[in-house]
């Protein structure tokens, strides 16, 4: 089987990051006339171009490095991570190879199963059609949600239920790019600061939602949300309705702290140490973004192969993509960022095409029928710059009149793009297709 | 879509400059350094409300002994407060400028900022916070 490689992926995303975030090109833009061209491609990415040097002349004293240095980290071996657990909550997690542990954390009866994949500030297509569903009528209790990236950050207002549809339609259509990353002041591990999205989370994910949540978890229904561990470069697979269960502070803390990291592009913004224990002894494990392993999660990739013969205990699958999936022409500059951003975005796309296609015969297998939302083509509208609260409302429309009508989802992936356009196009770029 | 971005850029860019003060570099040094009431680490979110340009953005920047500094060496800041946490800003570069003003207030600031030519213009918030890493 072969596959786009995750790791490619992310590794030139975070290669991105540190061009999105390289305050040097503020500086640079102005004396070049705030006019060199910057692109934003993969999601919450900002490329900005750093190629004019500064002129002589400038008026800005040399900066006196302030940075302070990270605290060195707890060493520990492959064999210890293997059996690292959560202290005091042991049944929190899992890794997301194992199968013997995903099929032991499944829902207890069977059941629709929801799919969040990743997409940053796309992920307003998914909150869209959620509520949308609600609205239409055709929304079932999922026996079991599982999200990654901003999936993972929707996911728990899904799962907890339709009372929670309002803190969804907020969560993504009344934020702004400073709600989520604050530039400067990096810290060596990233080229942002991922502060402001950290107290968004807090705000958000509060004591009685974990109390839905684990009112769910214990009537047999299953939250799963993914990270990658660095450390061990293996996803994991976080059972977020065991963890609301556990209840209590640390848990609540956990549950946010997990979010976050699902949602930590490398790079761009900082990896997220979680305290775990094996053995006796302490660590921190290094996670970010789930979307490193792969864009979604519907159950390890053993499981999910053209080979394996294993049978979701799904009755339905129902995947949600976050991320447009239409080719987007553009005559690319001969610049590393410009590249490499380009690249990135079609080999998420590649990736994201080839999981649906491993998804959809995994249904087939199983039983279990087949359904994918995504962006549609059409969807056009302009974003300036991230998170731009009024192209993130547009699209949250979109995905709700998508969710509110007679079809929400396609019964097949959506087909290979044929031939490009016979004319290059000279369309304004939208998010949705970066 | 470059060309909005391009704009953010100059959204991003004002963001420093309207936490800068518009002292020559030769000024600047000589100064006698004295410990400011406004020193520490300060978060500044730009707002823009008009123009083409990002709708918002945050930047860290730091005020040391009452001057304006990038928080990492990546980029340059350079300017004043003054103790009563007045903010004139006034910045040029490669023949472009911007401008801004506003008033830093124990742990909170505001005020308004502008590109030289006009094409953005917005407000600004700023807050003090301690540094974490």
């Amino acid at each position: 089987m072969i596959r786009p490689t995750p790791r490619i992926i992310c590794a030139a995303a975070g290669l991105l990051g540190a061009f999105c975030f390289m305050p040097t090109a503020f500086p640079a833009a102005l004396a070049q006339g705030i006019g060199k061209p910057t692109v934003t491609l993969a999601p919450l990415l900002l490329v900005a171009e750093n190629r004019a040097k500064p002129k002589s002349g400038t008026t800005a004293p040399p900066v006196a490095s302030t940075q302070k240095e990270l605290p060195p980290r707890v060493d520990f071996t492959a064999a210890e991570d293997a059996i690292s657990t959560i202290p005091g909550i042991p049944e929190a997690r899992f890794w997301g190879d194992s199968v013997g542990d995903f099929k032991q954390a499944l829902p207890v009866q069977s059941g629709p199963w929801l799919v969040f994949s990743s997409g940053g500030e796309d992920g307003a297509f998914g909150a869209g059609l959620l509520v949308g569903l609600t609205a239409g009528g055709k929304r079932p209790d999922y026996a079991l949600v599982t999200g990654v990236s901003t999936g993972a950050l929707m996911a728990p207002f899904v799962f907890a239920g339709p009372r929670y549809d309002d803190a969804l339609r907020k969560a993504y259509t009344e934020v702004s790019a400073a709600d989520i990353f604050e530039a400067g002041g990096s810290s060596g591990e990233s080229f942002a600061n991922s502060w402001p999205l950290r107290d968004l989370i807090a705000k958000q994910i509060t004591p009685e939602l974990l109390n839905d949540i684990a009112a769910a978890h214990r009537s047999g229904r299953r939250l799963f949300v993914v990270s990658y561990n660095l450390d061990a470069e293996r996803s994991v697979v976080w059972n977020m309705g065991a963890i609301a269960a556990h209840g209590g502070d640390a848990a609540l803390n956990l549950f946010r702290t997990v979010l976050l990291a699902s949602a930590s592009i490398p790079g761009a913004f900082p990896p997220v140490l979680i305290d775990v224990e094996a053995n006796g002894k302490r660590f921190a494990e290094m996670h970010a973004d789930g979307g490193i392993g792969g864009q979604f999660f519907v159950a390890p990739e053993a499981l999910m192969a053209t080979t394996s013969d294993y049978r979701l205990p799904a009755t339905d699958l129902y995947i949600v993509v976050n991320t447009g999936l239409q080719r987007d022409f553009q005559v690319v500059e001969r610049f590393a960022p410009s590249i490499l951003s380009q690249a990135v975005g079609g080999a998420v796309k590649v990736d994201t095409r080839m999981m649906l296609s491993l998804a959809y015969a995994a249904a087939k297998r199983s039983g279990a029928s087949f359904n994918v939302a995504t962006i549609p083509a059409s969807f056009n509208a302009p974003s300036k710059g991230p998170f731009d609260s009024r192209y993130m409302g547009a699209l949250f429309k979109t995905g709700y009149e998508q969710g509110r009508s007679a079809t929400p989802y396609a019964a097949e992936p959506p087909p290979y793009p044929g031939e490009p356009p016979s004319e290059p196009s000279h369309i304004e770029r939208t998010g949705a297709n970066r | 879509m470059k060309n909005v971005l391009r704009a953010i850029c100059a959204a991003a860019l004002a963001a420093l400059l309207v936490t800068s003060a518009s002292v020559p570099s030769d000024a600047v040094a000589a100064q006698v350094a004295r410990p400011s009431a406004f020193d520490g680490q300060w978060s500044v979110v730009i707002y823009t409300l008009q123009g083409d340009c990002g709708r918002s953005l945050r930047y860290a920047v730091r005020i040391i002994d009452g001057r304006v500094q990038a928080v990492d060496q990546n980029y340059q800041a350079a300017g004043n407060v003054a103790a009563n946490g007045a903010i004139r800003v006034v910045v040029a570069e490669g023949g472009r400028t911007a401008s801004g003003s506003g008033r830093l207030v124990g742990n909170n600031g505001s005020g308004v900022w502008r590109t030289s030519t006009g094409e953005c213009a917005g407000q600004w918030t700023a807050m003090r916070r301690a540094a974490e890493y």
